[in-house]
């Protein structure tokens, strides 16, 4: 368990710069995940983490030192790939013991046929068998040791690569999408296992995703990647309810945030669609802003309530089972708002019904022109915060 | 429901094909071996084994299979070894590669019998460049170095150099039964060794980048770590294919033979196929021809089931 600096690396392939100038601090056994599109370059950084790929410049701190000339066997990180990457001739438990084997057996006793004979080998080689079959056991493997990597399920491999993984110790465990190649089912299980893996290791992961409920769900805290850079880091919570700029809140949340174009007068008020909202904007300019809401913060009213904001069209129902997500677009045509309700609205509306669309106060994101929040005053009244009122 | 036989009609062309082009030439052969057929006769006469017992018991055909066998099991091993290292370094150059490719392959692209009169110069025994080349090292350090006299307890003017440069005299590298084979075998892994760098370098890009990365990361430093963890049992299907194929092409060969040495001095390089084409060609003896290529077949038949059954289950791991 150890803490690691990632300091200022960028990093260009030929002429693209993939990452500018990344700053991140991962503190010790905690589990970070870094979240972003296909293609931002998280797996580039996780393998300069690792030390699979050099850095153009800037520095990588494990536990203190600098390990920016040092190669990624002599790191003490342990990786588990998105292909598991299993030595595919070797059994599984030959696969868990390799990294001991490199690790704890001299150059003699690793020579092949008579390294075994050594003296000393025999000791070191039973404890090794030892931890690995403590490892199985941790994993729920043991019984599948004796098997090669080719007779084994997708979840099965998972695990296989986690055991290797875990045997050395490591000082992190570096994960690239592992859960990428697992049915749904099977990743909301491996989910929950790997979070409970955590809990127990007490170790640092380093966890590299794009899909975001891995990241909401599992992590201490979630870095949000866009072309080479972290835009926000924070625990999962804190990246959805408070993003720092527009792309942000549109990448983390499902089904995504409604944005709606608005506009900032000078004395800080924000109207949408004809409605002024009820927080005000402390020191920005007067400029056109994008205010973004997320379906759980719009409710469907009756047509004739007080609270009504916005009129619009049924376009959609989505019926999640738990939930029900309303798609409207509004009275003007242009904008689509989504909306969540409880499932039995299902009964209220079919397609090309009218809906009147009320917003919980003080829920609304702003963001100025260039996708930046803007924060809102704290709220002069007191009472009734998050009750619903008239706009 | 069609008749169960339709699907025999179907098979029917490709089969007959089969038979008549591939099978009926071998059968051909088998029956031929027990005659004492000559082209052009009318007639040939059944001999039962006869010929066949000649081949295991005439000291001509126990010459064949030795030359055959020292050539199978010279050039296969170091042939297959070379284009291993070969593939293995150009691999890991950054640049130059395809040069250095390019220039391996040569000696494979190059027909064999215009390649045979360069090297029939090369090694003439009074103008050819390697016996003038060894000649020009005596006297110098190149001596000194070769004779192994700076070896503790090796006596350099018994070595092979040594005595040569006493001499003056240097074999006659395709004239000497004592060197024909050895020169002939190192011609053929001059030939084969292009052949396999090309196969394993094939192999080798097909090695996932990430299984060598999880190597790296498991704590493999050396090149030899990698090279046994991943890399040769990688390769494992790669040189199963080499070694056969190289093998099959060793019994093959023909044409070194042909154009250098005609299979002496003495039938120290008489290989069976240039033993079936003397036999049933130049002499015109189809029957003991017939029986030498059915026993190079056995060998062949060998060679692929050996492939088959013994070590490509062990090689492909899913
Ligand atoms: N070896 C390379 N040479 C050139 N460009 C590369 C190389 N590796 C990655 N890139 C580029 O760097 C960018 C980031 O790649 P990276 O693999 O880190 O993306 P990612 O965030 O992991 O995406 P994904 O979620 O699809 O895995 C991509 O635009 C990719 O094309
Ligand atoms: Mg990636």
């Amino acid at each position: 368990m150890s803490h690691i600096q990632v300091n200022a690396i960028e990093k260009s392939f030929a002429d693209t710069k993939v990452l500018q100038g990344v700053q991140l601090d991962i503190r010790g056994g905690e589990f970070l995940t870094l979240v972003g599109p296909s293609g931002c370059g998280k797996s580039t950084l996780l393998r300069i983490i690792a030390g699979l790929e050099r850095q153009t410049s800037g520095d990588v701190v494990i536990a203190g030192r600098n390990v920016n000339g040092v190669r990624a066997s002599e790191r003490d990180l342990a990786m588990v790939f998105q292909s598991y990457a299993l030595y595919p001739h070797l059994t599984v438990r030959d696969n868990m013991m390799t990294p001991l084997r490199l690790r704890d057996l001299s150059k003699a006793q690793r020579t092949p046929l008579v390294g075994r004979y050594l003296p000393g080998s025999k000791k070191k080689l039973a404890g090794i068998r030892e931890t690995v079959e403590e490892t199985a056991d941790i994993l729920k493997i043991r019984e599948l040791l004796a098997r090669k990597p080719g007779q084994l399920s997708g979840g099965q491999r998972q695990r296989a690569a986690l055991g290797r993984a875990m045997v050395r110790r490591p000082v992190a465990f570096l994960m690239d999408e592992p859960l990428s190649n697992l049915d749904a089912a099977l990743r909301v299980h491996m989910r929950a296992e790997l979070t409970d893996l955590h809990r127990r290791l007490q170790a640092t992961f380093v966890y590299v995703t794009h899909d975001q409920a891995e990241a909401l769900t599992m992590s201490s805290r979630v870095a949000v990647m866009m072309d080479g850079r972290i835009l926000q880091l924070d625990t999962p919570m804190a990246v959805y309810a408070d993003p720092v700029s527009r792309r942000v809140a549109e990448f983390i949340g499902s089904p995504k945030i409604n944005i709606l174009p608005g506009r900032l007068d000078s004395a800080g008020r924000v109207t949408v669609l004809g409605h002024s909202m009820a927080r005000r904007i402390t020191d920005a300019a007067a400029q056109s802003v994008s205010v973004g809401i997320r379906p759980e913060h719009l409710i469907d009213v009756p047509t004739d309530s007080d609270a009504a904001e916005y009129v619009g069209v049924v376009r959609r129902l989505e019926h999640l089972g738990s939930d029900l997500y309303i798609h409207a677009s509004l009275s003007d045509g242009q904008e689509m708002l989504i909306i969540r309700s409880d499932p039995d609205a299902a009964a209220r509306y079919s397609y090309g019904d009218p809906i009147t669309i009320a917003q919980v106060k003080g829920a609304a994101l702003i963001f100025d022109d260039k996708g930046d929040r803007l924060r809102t005053a704290p709220k002069k009244e007191s009472a009734g915060d998050d009750a619903l009122e008239v706009a | 429901m069609a008749p169960r036989s339709t699907g025999y009609w179907f098979t029917a062309p490709a089969l007959t094909l089969m038979a008549i082009i591939l099978l009926l030439p071998v059968l051909i052969a088998a029956g031929l071996s027990f005659t004492d057929y000559s082209l052009g006769n009318q007639s040939a006469n059944w001999v039962g084994a006869e010929n066949y017992e000649k081949i295991v018991s005439r000291s001509t055909y126990q010459k064949m299979f030795t030359a055959s066998i020292i050539y199978v099991l010279v050039v296969v091993p170091v042939s297959v070894v070379l284009g291993l290292g070969a593939a293995l370094l150009i691999n890991s150059l950054s640049f130059g590669g395809d040069l250095y490719k390019t220039i391996f392959f040569l000696p494979v692209m190059a027909a064999l019998l215009a390649m045979a009169i360069v090297w029939e110069f090369a090694l003439h025994n009074s103008v050819g460049i390697v016996n003038e080349m060894f000649q020009a090292g005596c006297g110098t350090i190149i001596e000194w170095v070769f004779n192994w006299g700076w070896i503790p307890f090796v006596d350099g003017s018994q070595t092979w150099y040594g005595r040569n440069c006493a001499s003056q005299e240097f074999p006659l590298w395709l004239r000497d039964r004592n060197y024909a084979l050895a020169t002939i075998c190192f011609i053929g892994i001059w030939q084969a060794f292009g052949f396999n760098m090309v196969l394993y370098l094939a192999g080798l890009t097909s090695i996932p980048r990430e299984l060598l990365q999880a190597a790296e990361m498991d704590g493999a430093k050396s090149a030899w770590e990698r090279f046994r963890l991943v890399i040769w049992p990688m390769l494992g299907p790669t040189t199963v294919f080499v070694v056969t194929i190289t093998s099959i092409r060793s019994f093959q060969v023909f044409d070194t033979i042909e154009a250098l040495t005609q299979g002496g001095p003495s039938k120290s390089t008489y290989v069976m196929m240039y033993a079936i084409y003397e036999k049933a060609i130049q002499q015109n003896l189809m029957g003991i021809g017939a029986a030498i290529t059915i026993v190079f077949l056995g060998f062949v038949l060998v060679i692929t089931f050996m492939q088959r059954y013994l070590v490509e289950r062990r090689v492909h791991y899913s």
